[in-house]
């Protein structure tokens, strides 16, 4: 398994994160529009690590493999207060942005995984296999 | 004057569909400096003339137009026989996740948020199509 690690600090690591993202995910054989959604969901999951920085973050991307079926999968630690909340979203607040962010990255990929480690930290998984 | 110029983008000929002029104007400067040619059009129907009229290498495209929106002129573009091979970048405020999914649906190979990087963001999508 080849792992990929990229530190998030500033908006640069953002376009870092996607670029790289885009770059395995092409190598891996993903389609165009799959490299796409792939480089979308890392940039959205380092935008909204890079919302407020109290340490660097990383986001960690690797491949996987489920029953033969390789897969791309981007993984971080997060801050519990971007998580978003199991009940949903209040619809008549505005959904802050690094929650916006975390949402919009589980939609562009097949699964997502997030696990509370602690009452400070959860961890995200994004996968998204290779049909 | 400093010499941007990209011998990876030499040639490129791209069209700019996007209705504000001054976005448009700066984004082919920065494509221009890198060495492609650009053509631009301010309204949907207009970019679908001209990628009628011409061949392109890339169309980049915003989604909030005045006429027909990107979307529309993307799955236009996807359903001509003479330019479904055209790729289509999206570059768009709108970045909540089912517009990138209906872009990417409707055919574009990708989708930029316009942000501070989205021009480096375009430049490198550009490379990695060489």
């Amino acid at each position: 398994m080849s792992v990929n690690k990229i530190c998030v600090s500033s908006d640069l690591d953002v376009v870092m994160a996607r670029m790289e993202a885009r770059k395995i995910a092409k190598l891996m054989g993903f389609s165009t529009a799959d490299q796409a959604r792939i480089s979308l969901a890392a940039s959205e999951l380092a935008r909204a690590l890079s919302w407020k920085i109290d340490a660097p973050s990383e986001l960690v991307f690797s491949n996987t493999s489920q029953n033969g079926q390789q897969g791309f999968q981007v993984a971080c630690l997060i801050s519990l207060e971007y998580v978003p909340p199991r009940e949903g979203f209040d619809t008549s607040q505005k959904i802050p942005i690094p929650q916006r962010c975390l949402v919009g990255a589980c939609q562009l990929v097949d699964e997502s995984i997030v696990e509370e480690l602690d009452d400070q930290q959860a961890q995200i998984i994004l996968i998204k296999w290779l049909n | 004057m400093t010499n941007n110029h990209n011998p990876s983008n030499s040639y490129r000929s791209i069209l700019i569909v996007e209705d504000s002029h001054p976005q448009a104007l700066k984004l082919k400067m920065a494509l221009e400096n890198n060495g492609c040619h650009v053509d631009w059009a301010d309204t949907g129907l207009g970019g679908l003339n001209l990628a009628q009229e011409k061949k392109f290498d890339l169309i980049v495209l915003d989604i909030e137009l005045p006429d027909i929106n990107g979307f529309e002129v993307c799955k236009r573009l996807k359903t001509d026989l003479d330019l479904q091979d055209t790729p289509v970048v999206m570059l768009t405020t709108l970045d909540h996740a089912e517009h990138v999914v209906n872009g990417l649906e409707a055919g574009a190979i990708d989708y930029i948020p316009k942000d501070a990087f989205a021009e480096v963001v375009l430049m490198e999508t550009i490379k990695q199509m060489s």
